[in-house]
């Protein structure tokens, strides 16, 4: 018999490894993953699906300083964060024509490139959109 | 993120948004989106 949980959850790539964070912002009690979150999808067997980090793909710089998304808005940092949501949009798809279901997808806020309210303009932070959530609760 | 949510809002899957600092709002909305999975 096949015992295979068939639910998934997306997740931002620091949310189970901190250590991809830019220098200096990792502040708080979790050093590698976000427990709550992982332990809660651990506890209800449900698949979790790493998404790149656009960050330190980018021009491999896993070790680097935070920008805000001034420094990161140029072109060539949009086509890569296009390729990345394409890649993540076919797997999406794939997931969901093969009868699984997805739960969610987790962002970070105040990230550049994973925020969903919240980003970080190196003047501070900036309410972004605020309709992702929202709207799947119009439903 | 945006461009991720652009190329698949017609699926309707919940984006969560968590703030490392003040973690409850959206433990709790993952949370509220698994027990519904689990009474489905």
């Amino acid at each position: 018999m096949d015992n295979r949980s068939k639910k998934f959850v997306l997740v931002s790539f620091c949310l189970m490894a901190q250590s991809y964070q830019a220098q200096g912002i990792v502040k708080y009690q979790w050093k590698s993953s976000i427990k709550p979150f992982m332990q809660l999808l651990l506890d209800n067997d449900i698949n979790i699906i790493q998404m790149p980090c656009a960050e330190a793909e980018f021009g491999n710089q896993l070790v680097r300083e935070p920008k805000g998304i001034g420094k990161y808005n140029t072109k060539e940092f949009n086509e890569h964060c296009e390729n990345i949501a394409l890649k993540v949009e076919k797997q999406i798809r794939q997931i969901l024509s093969s009868n699984y279901e997805i739960i969610a997808i987790l962002g970070i806020e105040q990230s550049p490139s994973c925020c969903v309210n919240y980003i970080y303009t190196n003047h501070g932070w900036k309410k972004e959109k605020d309709y992702l959530w929202k709207n799947y609760m119009k439903r | 993120m945006e461009k991720l949510y652009e190329k698949i809002k017609d699926l309707n899957i919940p984006i969560i948004g968590i703030n490392r600092k003040y973690i409850n709002k959206s433990f709790n909305q993952l949370k509220t989106l698994i027990n519904n999975e689990v009474v489905k």
